[in-house]
């Protein structure tokens, strides 16, 4: 038996990914893969078919998560679990970290769970262009908006776009 | 009730329907509307068993409705690679939708105008079509399913933020509108970047509507709208109304210049469009790029009056290049070729070519030799 390599549950999901030319074999278990953002694993086969970059990039996060996660020591780790655990959402019990990793809801009840995290007035991101409606978002939805906007770009293949917005969430992490 | 897949696949998209010189810009319009039902999780977050929950709810109730009684309804694992491939090229579904599988349900009502997935992104996403560009007639097409269920059922929504959706980014109206642009004129003037960079900072988008085949190929593009933020319909529509009505207006201005320059005894317009017809008689074998590409130019050929026919009007004659281009889903069939990690090669076999583009070719007569 296989065991997920974020959390040690039993793995049901297996990824390959080449990352500098090599192939590396991911095991994961199925909420770990949920929740980042790998939402339908039933339907892996034709996510990957259908939208390669936004899987790949998926796929690349969590690969950086268990570099940084080995280097890093699991002390953090658990704190960080306590302080999710205060933050589930009752009805469906997606976290806090999850709407953090993926941008994106678990139900409409969440809503109402993570208010304040998506009302949070910004700070620190000043530098946004279009000032007005941009600074009143949330971390979190800013965060989630350019995400949007860089896989749209990936999308339609306008790689000038993505990589400033890559940037601009790189400036935010 | 099955879903008709020979029925599906000879539907003509709007965007392939005839269109006459001089309105022949704005292919057709589409609106998509998004709702959830509470007390449900999402259906990227929920299991196949929370998914089919949502199903059993939402297909009996729409499956009520006038005009949805006799929809086609089928669960996304009976659909084999090619059809996904397919309805999501003439952009019927969404990318999402394509890769759903237990528990995702695609219907599509009997005048084919509006397709309803349960359980793409959102519980509920309804995409209608309509021919052209009246916004108000998509609106109404829109809105009436779900006007008509949330007699019987509630949808997640507060009073602050509206209809309340997976990315809280999208939460409101729960409307997004999207316009499909034929602009040869543009593109080949190299206009298209420019283009780009101006509707990006208009707070709209652009995509290719090809995206498979590049950038600007079959030199058709859609323009649409963010989902529209609660109370902002309107302004919203109006927005990208306006904006269309500017393009078009400047495609035709391109046009006009093009026909002046090719009066004036410059070869670049017409050098252009005979070659795409030389293409589309002589070449052997012809790639879906090379096919829709050569189609455009000849739509621009005719609205230019540069080709004509004894036989048939103008009109006619763009009429059977649309039903030509309708035929760029057909012969991809088959090809199973991830998008994008190999740019599709699919041709169009020679034989096949002959018995669809000869009748065209045969009555029609360039005559695009500049005047010197
Ligand atoms: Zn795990
Ligand atoms: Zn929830």
């Amino acid at each position: 038996m296989k065991k997920c390599q974020i959390c040690g549950k039993r793995a049901s999901i297996y990824l390959t990914q080449i990352i500098n030319g090599q192939a590396s074999d991911l095991a994961l278990c199925e909420e770990c893969a949920r929740t980042r953002g790998i939402f339908d694993p039933q339907s892996l086969t034709f996510a990957e078919k259908f939208f390669p970059e936004a899987f790949k990039k998926r796929v690349d996060k969590i690969v950086r998560e268990l570099i940084s996660k080995a280097e890093e020591s699991d002390g953090n780790e658990k704190a960080l679990h306590n302080t999710d655990f205060l933050t589930r959402c009752p009805s469906c019990r997606f976290t806090l970290a999850d709407f953090r990793n993926t941008g994106r809801l678990g139900c409409p009840d969440c809503y109402s769970v993570f208010a304040n995290e998506l009302e949070q007035p910004s700070e620190g991101v000043q530098e946004q262009e279009g000032a007005g409606e941009e600074q009143k978002l949330s971390p979190a939805l800013q965060r989630s908006r350019l995400e949007q906007q860089l896989q749209a770009a990936i999308e339609r293949e306008d790689y000038e776009t993505a990589a400033a917005l890559r940037d601009k969430l790189k400036e935010m992490n | 009730m099955a879903l008709n897949i020979q029925q599906l696949k000879k539907h003509r998209p709007v965007w392939f329907r005839e269109n006459s010189v001089g309105c022949d810009v704005v292919l057709g319009v589409m609106g998509r509307l998004v709702r959830n039902l509470p007390g449900h999780a999402f259906p990227g977050w929920s299991t196949a068993e929370g998914r089919r929950a949502v199903a059993d709810i939402l297909l009996p109730a729409i499956l009520r409705q006038t005009g949805f009684k006799t929809a086609d309804c089928a669960e996304m694992p009976q659909l084999d690679y090619a059809t996904r491939r397919a309805i999501l090229e003439r952009r019927q579904i969404s990318p999402c939708m394509a890769a759903r599988q237990d528990g995702c349900y695609l219907l599509i009502n009997k005048k084919q105008d509006t397709v309803i997935m349960v359980n793409e992104e959102e519980h509920l996403a309804i995409h209608s079509f309509v021919q052209g560009k009246d916004f108000d007639h998509l609106l109404a097409l829109l809105e009436r399913l779900p006007q008509a269920l949330s007699r019987e059922l509630s949808f997640a929504e507060n009073n602050s933020t509206g209809y309340l959706t997976s990315l809280p980014g999208e939460a409101g109206e729960g409307i997004q509108l999207y316009a499909v642009l034929h602009l040869p004129a543009m593109s080949l003037s190299n206009m298209m970047p420019q283009i780009n960079r101006s509707i990006e900072k208009l707070q709209l988008n652009i995509a290719p509507f090809y995206p498979h085949l590049g950038e600007e190929c079959g030199n058709m593009y859609v323009i649409y709208t963010n989902p529209a933020p609660q109370g902002a319909l309107e302004d919203i529509l109006n927005h990208l109304n306006t904006i269309t009505d500017s393009l078009v207006a400047r495609e035709y201005q391109v046009r006009d210049r093009l026909k002046e320059m090719h009066d004036n005894g410059e070869v670049f317009p017409s050098d252009r469009i005979n070659r795409s017809y030389a293409l589309l008689r002589y070449a052997p074998a012809i790639s879906q790029a090379e096919w829709v590409d050569a189609l455009s130019l000849l739509k621009l050929g005719i609205s230019l009056g540069f080709i004509s026919s004894e036989t048939r009007s103008a009109d006619e004659l763009l009429a059977e290049l649309t039903a030509l281009q309708a035929e760029g889903g057909d012969y991809s069939e088959g090809c199973d070729l991830p998008p994008r990690a190999h740019p599709r090669e699919a041709t169009l076999p020679e034989k096949r070519r002959s018995t669809i583009i000869q009748p065209f070719i045969h009555h029609t007569t360039l005559h695009t030799a500049p005047r010197v």
